[in-house]
């Protein structure tokens, strides 16, 4: 009885060690972070840019200011590829991700500063930190300004007081 | 030995009476309650913390604001931080805007955003669980909240949420945190803090900015 109490023990340490080290992988982050925009005319697209440099690829996300996912990529930089792995619907037609594996793709060579062979058709604009890359043949603009790491303040929650 | 044993048996079956789930009649009761205490909600003010978990980074995204509700159809949702971002809703104009770019909506025009803004001022209250037909609705015991689940019925929503689940708190019947499940398996988790509800709140907030 005592062994099989020690070895339940055991088991719970070691699912609560591997789920505190799920959350320390999830939270603990080395993503870059930009204010993300990008004009097309009669549209328009706001948000976040969180993307990921590591080895081969760039991995990003980017999102609306409700989270709510617009796109998913990878980017192969040995394969000068780029992946839409989720679009959301609105952009998710065949001629929107023609174009935007290509733009998105040569703003990550602007952002890493990745040596990119053809820059034709593309003007990149730098002001301060902000970088804004220029599609010429249908004018888009995409804007990227890094987001500051600010600490998430803990308040205090004293509805349940109020509710008394 | 016995007597622990005993014990020890006694715990768990409690726990799987406990997790076998609540009647149908009980849940039906769950939700009037929220409805009612929805309905008589005139105003509500809150502060908000949004965590968006990215699942192809295995990364979050942390952002704060402010929320402020006045019956019927008023709701400022206002990040204040790492970004600023406004939303506006009132009466039938949403205004949606940040340093650079503004954009005012009429929703009488744009049946998406009618949706989007009928959506997020009923989560945010609670008054989604209300008579709709726009998701299937099931109460479970979250110990010191109920969790009502809401499944997507129509085509629109369910392409970008699998389900969204609400909190709300046993004691006062308030939504306390919101979790939103995407297809490409994101979550958001919203967690409403420091919540008052009927006071004042004054008009300039929901003004629609120029």
């Amino acid at each position: 009885m005592t062994r099989f109490l020690l070895f339940l023990s055991s088991l719970l340490l070691i699912c609560a060690s591997g789920h505190c080290e799920d959350v320390a992988a999830a939270s603990g982050s080395t993503a870059d972070r930009y204010a993300f925009g990008m004009d097309m005319g009669k549209a328009a697209i706001s948000g976040i840019m969180i993307s990921r440099n590591s080895g081969d690829e760039i991995t990003g996300c980017i999102i609306n200011e409700f989270g709510v996912s617009a796109v998913d990529f990878i980017y192969s930089k040995k394969k000068r590829k780029m992946k839409l792995t989720s679009v959301a619907r609105f952009l998710d037609k065949w001629y929107i991700k023609r174009v935007l594996c290509a733009d998105l793709g040569f703003c990550l060579h602007v952002l890493y500063d990745i040596p990119y062979d053809d820059m034709r058709g593309y003007l990149v604009d730098t002001e301060g930190d902000s970088v804004t890359v220029i599609e010429t043949k249908r004018s888009f603009r995409y804007t990227f300004s890094p987001l500051e790491d600010q600490p998430v303040t803990i308040e205090e929650d004293d509805t349940e007081r109020q509710s008394v | 030995m016995r007597k622990t044993m005993l014990i020890l048996l006694f715990s768990l079956f409690c726990q799987l009476v406990s997790a076998a789930g609540l009647t149908a009649p009980r849940k039906q009761e769950i939700i009037g309650s929220i409805n009612s205490a929805a309905s008589a909600m005139k105003s509500m003010t809150c502060s908000f913390t949004q965590t968006k978990y990215l699942s192809l980074l295995s990364d979050k995204m942390v952002s704060e604001g402010k929320m402020y509700y006045r019956q019927p159809n008023r709701l400022r949702w206002e990040y204040t931080s790492p970004y600023q971002y406004l939303f506006v809703l009132n009466g039938t104009k949403v205004y949606v805007g940040n340093k650079s770019r503004k954009d005012v909506i009429d929703t009488d025009a744009n049946k998406v955003f009618k949706e989007i803004a009928r959506i997020m001022m009923g989560t945010v209250t609670g008054t989604v669980l209300s008579g709709s037909s726009d998701f299937s609705v099931d109460v479970a015991d979250g110990g010191t909240v109920w969790r009502v689940t809401l499944v997507p019925s129509k085509k629109e929503m369910k392409r970008m949420f699998s389900k969204i689940v609400l909190s709300f708190r046993k004691n006062g019947l308030m939504v306390s945190e919101i979790d939103i499940y995407e297809k490409n398996n994101d979550r958001t988790n919203i967690q409403l803090k420091n919540v008052k509800t009927n006071i004042s709140v004054n008009d300039a907030l929901f003004a629609i900015p120029k």
